[in-house]
C-alpha cells in the first residue's frame, strides 16, 4: 500500500531546524524518507538535530536569515549541491511580548525581517530555476497569534497573520509552477520559546493561556505532523491554505 | 542619576503620565494605568535596554516607583 505522506527520494529544507517546531519537523521528514538540509546559526545545535534524524544525505547548512539579501544566492548554492528541492519549511521565528506603549521600531523591524521578510525571500529563492522540482511544497508557520487576539505580542501577531496572507497571493502566483504554498497555524507548543514567554509572565499569566488550549500546550511534534501532511502528496490539492493546529485555542 | 531618569521616562511612558511628572516615591498600585501588561512592558523595556531579564514576580512585588528603580539598579 502507498503512503500518501511517503518522502523517499525527496530533499526539504528547514528553517529553524535547531530547536522546537524546526527540530521536531526535521525528525519526522527524515522518518518520512526525506533528506533533510537543516538550517540555523547555530553549527553545535544543528549538528545536534542531525544527529538524531533516520536515513542520511542530510545537509547542516549553518546562515542567518536575517540577510534577506542573501538568501536567493545562498538556495542556489545549496540546490548546486542536494539538486532542485521538493519543499521549503520555514520554521525559524522570534516571540516578543512587548506591549504597544514599549514598541520600538527597531523591535517591530527585527520581528518582521525574521519572521516574514525571511519567508517571502525564501519563496522568492525556492522559485528560481533549479532550486525547486515541480510538485513542491511551501510550508510557513504561522501562530494563532495572527488570527485570534491577545494583549501584548501584536508585533509578533501582526508577523505571523502576514504569513497567512503571502501564503495565498503566493499560492495564486506559483500555482502555474506546481508549487503549493501553505501555513500551519499552531498555538502553544513545548520548548524553548514558551519557557521564554513564561519566564515573561505571572504564573496566572501563563495559566490563562493555558487555559485557552481545551486539549492543552501541545508537543512540536504535533505540528511537525500538519507541516508533514501540507508537504507530502497527501496535500497535493492543498494550496493557500492555514492549517490550525492548536489543540482547540481558536474553536473558542 | 541620569540612567534612572530615562528608565523613570520609560515608567512614564509605560503608565502614560507626562514626562517628569512622576515621583520615585509614587505608589504603583495608585497609578491608574499600572496594569499586568505595564509589568510585561517594563520587563521588556529592562531587556531591551539593559540586557536584564527580571521576573514577574519581582516586579509585582515591587511598591513604589523607586522600588522598580531599585530592582533594576540591583539586578544589573
Amino acid at each position: 500500500m502507498s503512503n500518501p505522506l511517503d518522502l523517499s527520494g525527496r530533499s526539504v529544507l528547514v528553517t529553524g531546524a535547531s530547536s522546537g517546531i524546526g527540530r521536531e519537523t526535521c525528525a519526522l521528514l527524515s522518518t518520512l524518507g526525506a533528506r533533510v538540509v537543516l538550517v540555523g546559526r547555530d553549527r553545535a545545535r544543528l549538528e545536534a538535530t542531525w544527529r538524531a534524524l533516520t536515513g542520511e544525505g542530510h545537509v547542516v547548512e549553518v546562515f542567518d536569515l536575517t540577510n534577506l539579501d542573501e538568501i536567493p544566492k545562498w538556495l542556489q548554492g545549496i540546490t548546486a549541491v542536494t539538486g532542485p528541492l521538493r519543499g521549503v519549511v520555514h520554521a525559524a521565528g522570534m516571540h516578543a511580548a512587548v506591549p504597544a506603549a514599549m514598541l520600538t521600531p527597531q523591535k517591530l523591524e527585527q520581528v518582521l525581517r525574521i519572521n516574514v521578510g525571511a519567508a517571502a525571500m525564501l519563496a522568492r529563492a525556492f522559485r528560481q530555476r533549479n532550486c525547486s522540482a515541480p510538485d513542491s511544497s511551501i510550508v510557513f508557520v504561522s501562530s494563532v497569534a495572527g488570527i485570534a487576539g491577545s494583549a501584548g505580542i501584536s508585533a509578533y501577531a501582526a508577523s505571523k497573520a502576514a504569513l497567512i496572507g503571502l501564503a495565498r497571493a503566493l499560492a495564486m502566483e506559483f500555482a502555474p509552477l506546481r508549487i503549493r504554498v501553505n501555513c500551519v497555524v499552531p498555538g502553544w507548543v513545548q520548548g524553548e520559546m514558551l519557557e521564554r514567554f513564561r519566564a515573561q509572565l505571572t504564573p496566572q499569566q501563563f495559566q490563562a493561556i493555558e487555559a485557552m488550549h481545551p486539549l492543552g500546550i501541545g508537543k512540536p511534534g504535533d505540528v511537525a505532523n500538519g507541516i508533514a501532511f501540507l508537504l507530502a502528496d497527501s496535500g497535493g490539492w492543498i494550496t493557500g491554505s492555514a492549517l490550525i493546529v492548536d489543540g482547540g485555542y481558536t474553536a473558542h | 542619576m541620569a540612567d534612572n531618569s530615562k528608565l523613570l521616562s520609560a515608567i512614564c511612558e509605560l503608565v502614560e503620565v507626562p514626562a517628569g511628572t512622576l515621583d520615585a516615591a509614587a505608589k504603583l498600585d495608585e497609578l491608574e494605568n499600572w496594569n499586568s501588561l505595564s509589568v510585561l512592558g517594563f520587563l521588556a523595556y529592562v531587556d531591551e535596554n539593559y540586557g536584564v531579564a527580571l521576573s514577574p514576580e519581582k516586579i509585582t512585588a515591587c511598591k513604589t516607583v523607586d522600588d522598580l528603580l531599585n530592582l533594576v539598579a540591583q539586578s544589573k
